[in-house]
C-alpha cells in the first residue's frame, strides 16, 4: 500500500499533505484515536478528524474518501 | 476669909431663895452654861465654891475653869448671884462640830449624804437643803442635792456652818459600740456613750479617752475573749467581745500594674485569714490566708477593689485583649526551601513570641520566621504570651541543578525539520525540567532575531509565528535564551536546527511528540498513515 500512498501523495500535494506515524514507537497518537488496525488513515482538517478509513483501499476510492472530506473536487 | 466665904454663901443662898423662880424662867443657856464653872452639866455648890475661891479676881485668859460668870472681867457677888440664881439646874452641854464628812469643798452627786460628827448630840437642827436625821452625835443629811454649787447651811441649837460643795449630775451607762458580744480587730476601739460625763474611768484593757459623755476605748487588744470592765465614780459595766486577729495585705500576684489577659487570676496573700471578702471585679475564692480573683477580666483599664473587714485596697491593671493565631503560610507539613519563610496571622499583635528555629519579625499582627533552615524535617514551635503552636514542614535540600530542556518541537541538531509543518502550527515549544523564567528568541544562523514571539511561562518556553516570519526551508536557525530556575539556577538554550526543502509530496515522518504542532496545527488538510513497521 505504502508505494500507492506515495503516488497519492506526490500526485495530490498541492491539495492535502500525507503524513506517516509509526504506530508502534508512537502509541501515544495511536491510544488517543483509538487506532487498533494497520494501516489507518485519517484525515484531520482544522484541527478535527474529518475522515477515517482503514485497510487495503484502492488509490480511486482512497483519494475520493480524502477529498470528499476536505470537500474538493477533483477536476 | 472663911468668915466672908461663909457670908457669901448665906447671901448667895438667900438670893438663890429669893429669884429661884425668877431664874428658872428666864434661865439663858449662856449664863447657865457660864454659871456651871465645873462645866459638870450641874449647878451646884462645886460652882459656887470655884467663884468664891476666885472671889474678887480678875481671871486671865490661861484659865481653864471661868467664875466671871457675867463676864464683866470681875469675879464678884454678882457672878455670885448668877450661880446661886441658877443653883440646882441642870445645863446642856454645847454641841460642837466635829468633822464633816465628806469636806467641804468636794465633789457630790445628788444622792449622797454628808454627815457631820458632833461631840454631843446637836439640837434644834435646821438644814438649807436636803433631810437631816440625827443619830446620837451625827446628823446625817440626805439629798437629793440639786446639780451645781451646793451651800449647805446647817444650823443647831449651839451654832451653825456653812458648806460648799459641787453636786456632779451622775453618769449612767447608754450604749457602746460596737455592742458587747460583737468581734473586733485588736486595734479597733470601742465607744461607751453615758447620759452625763463620767468621772473616774478606769478600764481593764486598752486606754480610755474621755470626751464629754463618751469615753473611747482603743487597744491593742489581745486576740482571744476580752471581757472588757469599764468601772467610772458612779458604776461599773463589763463588755465581752472576741477579739479576732485582723488581716493584713501582704503581697499580691501578679504585682499591681502588670499586664494580664481576661482570664488571669490575681492572688492576694494575707497575713491571717481575712473575712469579709469582696471585690469589685471577677470571683473571689478564699483559701486560709490567700484570696484567689478569678476573671474574665473586662480587656482594658482593671482598677480591682478588694474589701475585706479590716480595710481595702485597689489594685491596677492592664488588661489585654488575648491573641489567637488565624493562620499560617504555607500549609503545614509542605515544603519548604532553606531559605524559605513562614508566616503566621494572628487576629491582634502578638507578644513575647519566640520561635524554636529561625528568626521572626513581628509586623502588626504578623510574624514572619526566615530561615535558614537545616535540611530535613523541620520541627517548629512558636510561642507567644497567649499560645503556642508546633508545626511540622519538610525542608527541602538546596537546589543547585540547573533546569534542563527535557522535550520540545524541535531538538538540537535536527535537520530536515518541515518548515512546513512548523510554519502551519506557528508554534515551537521547549520543554523544561522545572518551572523557569527567562528569555527565548528565535534567531537566525548569523544571530539576528528572526521575529518570532518569544515566551517563558512555566515548565515551558514557546516561540509563536508573526505572520510573515515563516521558517524557509533549507536554513540554519538557533533558538537562543537563557532561563533560571527559583534557586537562580541558570541554564543557556542553545537549540540548533535546519529545516528540510520544502514540502515536495513526500510524506512527513510525524511523532508523538510533534503530531499536535505538524498535524493539528497545520492549516492545509493532512491525512496520517497509522502505520506498523514492516
Amino acid at each position: 500500500m505504502a508505494p500507492v500512498v506515495a503516488e497519492i501523495a506526490l500526485e495530490y500535494k498541492d491539495t492535502f499533505i500525507v503524513a506517516k506515524l509509526n504506530a508502534i514507537n508512537n502509541p501515544k497518537t495511536s491510544l488517543k484515536y483509538q487506532v487498533r488496525g494497520h494501516p489507518t488513515y485519517l484525515v484531520f482538517q482544522d484541527e478535527k478528524v474529518v475522515k477515517r478509513f482503514g485497510g487495503q483501499t484502492p488509490k480511486g476510492e482512497f483519494v475520493q474518501n480524502v477529498l470528499n472530506a476536505i470537500d474538493v473536487e477533483e477536476n | 476669909m472663911k468668915k466672908l466665904i461663909c457670908s457669901l454663901l448665906t447671901l448667895s443662898l438667900a438670893l438663890f431663895v429669893l429669884t429661884a423662880s425668877y431664874a428658872q424662867e428666864d434661865a439663858d443657856i449662856d449664863i447657865l452654861r457660864a454659871a456651871d464653872v465645873n462645866t459638870d452639866g450641874m449647878i451646884n455648890i462645886l460652882d459656887l465654891v470655884l467663884v468664891a475661891g476666885f472671889f474678887g479676881e480678875t481671871p486671865t485668859e490661861e484659865q481653864t475653869l471661868n467664875p466671871d460668870i457675867n463676864g464683866d472681867g470681875k469675879i464678884n457677888i454678882l457672878d455670885l448671884v448668877l450661880v446661886a440664881s441658877h443653883f440646882g439646874e441642870t445645863v446642856r452641854l454645847p454641841a460642837v462640830l466635829e468633822g464633816v464628812e465628806p469636806g467641804g469643798g468636794s465633789e457630790l452627786i445628788p444622792n449622797d449624804s454628808i454627815m457631820l460628827m458632833f461631840d454631843h448630840p446637836p439640837e434644834d437642827i435646821t438644814v438649807s437643803e436636803g433631810v437631816f436625821t440625827i443619830t446620837d452625835n451625827t446628823v446625817t443629811i440626805t439629798g437629793p442635792f440639786t446639780p451645781g454649787t451646793l451651800e449647805l447651811t446647817v444650823t443647831w441649837a449651839d451654832g451653825s456652818e456653812t458648806r460648799n460643795y459641787t453636786i456632779r449630775q451622775p453618769a449612767d451607762f447608754m450604749s457602746s459600740e460596737p455592742e458587747s458580744g460583737s468581734e473586733l480587730i485588736p486595734n479597733d476601739s470601742i465607744t461607751l456613750t453615758f447620759d452625763h460625763p463620767p468621772e473616774d474611768v478606769t478600764v481593764s484593757e486598752g486606754v480610755a479617752t474621755i470626751t464629754d459623755n463618751t469615753v473611747t476605748i482603743t487597744g491593742p487588744f489581745t486576740p482571744g475573749t476580752l471581757e472588757l470592765t469599764i468601772t467610772w465614780a458612779d458604776d461599773s459595766e463589763t463588755l465581752n467581745y472576741t477579739v479576732r486577729q485582723s488581716a493584713a495585705l501582704e503581697r499580691v500576684e501578679p504585682a499591681v500594674a502588670s499586664e494580664l489577659i481576661p482570664n488571669d487570676s490575681i492572688t492576694l496573700t494575707f497575713d491571717h485569714p481575712p473575712e469579709d471578702v469582696t471585690v469589685s471585679e471577677g470571683v473571689e475564692t478564699i483559701t486560709d490566708n490567700t484570696v484567689t480573683i478569678t476573671g474574665p477580666f473586662t480587656p482594658g483599664t482593671l482598677e480591682l477593689t478588694v474589701t475585706w473587714a479590716d480595710g481595702s485596697e485597689t489594685l491596677d491593671y492592664t488588661v489585654r485583649q488575648l491573641v489567637g493565631l488565624e493562620r499560617v503560610e504555607p500549609t503545614v507539613e509542605s515544603e519548604l526551601t532553606v531559605d524559605g519563610s513562614i508566616t503566621l496571622t494572628f487576629d491582634n499583635p502578638p507578644k513575647d513570641v519566640t520561635v524554636s528555629e529561625g528568626v521572626f519579625t513581628i509586623t502588626g499582627s504578623t510574624v514572619t520566621i526566615t530561615g535558614p533552615f537545616t535540611p530535613g524535617t523541620l520541627e517548629l514551635t512558636i510561642t507567644w504570651a497567649d499560645g503556642s503552636v508546633a508545626y511540622t514542614y519538610t525542608v527541602a535540600e538546596p537546589d543547585t541543578e540547573s533546569p534542563s530542556i527535557t522535550g520540545g518541537t524541535i531538538s538540537d541538531g535536527d535537520e530536515d525539520v518541515k518548515a512546513e509543518a512548523i510554519n502551519s502550527g506557528a508554534l515551537i515549544e521547549i520543554a523544561f525540567s522545572e518551572e523557569v523564567s527567562g528569555t527565548i528568541a528565535l534567531q537566525t544562523e548569523a544571530g539576528d532575531d528572526v521575529g518570532w514571539l518569544g515566551k517563558i511561562e512555566g515548565s515551558k518556553g514557546t516561540l509563536e509565528l508573526v505572520k510573515g516570519k515563516e521558517l524557509d526551508p533549507e536554513t540554519t536557525y538557533v533558538i537562543a535564551g537563557k532561563v533560571e530556575d527559583a534557586a537562580g539556577n541558570e541554564t543557556d538554550i542553545d537549540i540548533t536546527f535546519v529545516t528540510a526543502s520544502a514540502y515536495d509530496g513526500i510524506p512527513i515522518e510525524v511523532t508523538d511528540a510533534d503530531f499536535e504542532t505538524v498535524v493539528l496545527g497545520s492549516k492545509i488538510p493532512i491525512v496520517v498513515d497509522f502505520y506498523k513497521d514492516g
